[in-house]
């Protein structure tokens, strides 16, 4: 399913939080992650995560490290901090309230 | 894969990033997920033409990449510029006063009045600061404002008129060099964008000239030199270092500047 760019572009932090509070990856895990859980709904563009990593690496939200893959690679794993967990539960709870808004004005149409 | 190569390689080159360590680190990022992409695409069956196809369709517009990674790195980029402007300015300075002390040194020497020729200069030096404004100020307008000639011109005059009075207190009766000195680097680089070859060096004569007809020569001599003498050497003194920061705004420009502007 295409999803409208620019909503997905404003909840790409929200989602990227809260992929890496759970385990740490890099960042074509974190397409892969995310298209597996959304069932392929969401394709995040390399375009828009990368930036949208370094954004967030740049404010302290995230944390990163080279490391060396078994087939030799080497991959740039991003964790979250500290601060990147209080974003996401911020982000996750201004989320879930304007999705219920958003499903209140709906469904009274 | 030359073409993912490519890919990532306009990315770099136009993302504005300042530090080469950092470019060369996100070179390495997005070489390595472009790889670990092919091997999945690879593994699927996809040929080397289709793999390409969909590694450049999944990135998006190279330039537009880069816009986002200027954008994340735009204080950086900011914080570069101001020091690089400083440099410039720094440079500038210190290239005119060595040019105008070179000339002069040379001058008492031959002229056998090495002292009192270097006597009662002590505000020579704001001299050096105008005409570096003249010069590198309209450069730096020109940039700003994406090399028009007016705002450049307006902007920086109407600054160092502001700047002018403040001075005009603080020393009276040294405003006259300073503003020649001034006009006559600011004359330099209008002159600069003409076609006519050589045509700048007119910049810094015609207001001495004029300065000269109407107030008198602007440095007097305190040796035996005729004043006539004198004026040729601060002609010879503005015009050469004009000169030398033409070779230093060409270098910041091709050096410093494109490459923050993304190549």
């Amino acid at each position: 399913m295409n999803f409208d760019r620019e909503l997905l572009k404003g909840s790409i932090s929200l989602l990227i939080l809260k992929l890496l509070s759970e385990r740490e990856m890099y960042g074509y895990e974190i397409i892969q992650e995310a298209s597996r859980r959304s069932h392929e709904s969401f394709e995040f563009k390399e375009g828009t995560l990368y930036p949208a990593l370094h954004q967030l690496y740049k404010r302290g939200y995230l944390r990163s490290e080279w490391r060396l893959a078994k087939n030799g690679r080497q991959r740039k794993y991003y964790s979250i901090t500290a601060k990147g967990r209080k974003l996401a539960r911020e982000r996750q709870r201004g989320w879930v309230l304007f999705t219920k808004a958003i499903d209140a004005v709906l469904s009274n149409g | 894969m030359e073409s993912s190569d490519n890919l990532v390689r306009q990315i770099i080159s136009k993302s504005r990033i300042v530090s080469a360590a950092r470019r060369r680190e996100l070179a390495k990022e997005l070489s390595s997920h472009v790889e670990d992409m092919a091997d999945e695409l690879g593994a699927a069956g996809h040929d080397e033409a289709s793999i390409q196809e969909i590694v450049s369709q999944r990135f998006g517009h190279p330039e537009e990449i880069a816009r986002a990674f200027a954008e994340t790195y735009r204080t950086e980029q900011i914080a570069a510029y101001i020091g690089i402007v400083f440099a410039l300015v720094a440079a500038s300075l210190v290239a005119v006063g060595a040019t105008i002390s070179t000339i002069q040194f040379c001058v008492a020497i031959w002229s056998g009045s090495l002292s009192a020729d270097l006597q009662g200069m002590r505000w020579e030096f704001v001299g050096f600061l105008c005409l570096t404004w003249g010069y590198v100020g309209i450069y730096l307008g020109e940039r700003l404002f994406r090399n028009r000639l007016l705002p450049a011109v307006t902007v920086n005059v109407l600054l160092f008129l502001l700047a002018a009075l403040g001075f005009h207190h603080l020393a009276p009766g040294h405003g006259s060099a300073a503003l020649v000195a001034f006009v006559c680097a600011g004359m330099v680089r209008i002159l600069q964008r003409s076609n006519i070859r050589f045509i700048w060096c007119a910049g810094t004569a015609v207001p001495l000239l004029c300065a000269w007809l109407l107030v008198g020569p602007i440095v007097q001599s305190s040796g035996p030199l005729a004043s006539w003498k004198m004026g040729l050497i601060v002609w010879l003194g503005m015009t050469l270092s004009c000169l030398t920061m033409t070779f230093l705004t060409n270098f910041f420009d091709r050096k410093m500047f494109t490459r923050l502007q993304g190549s």
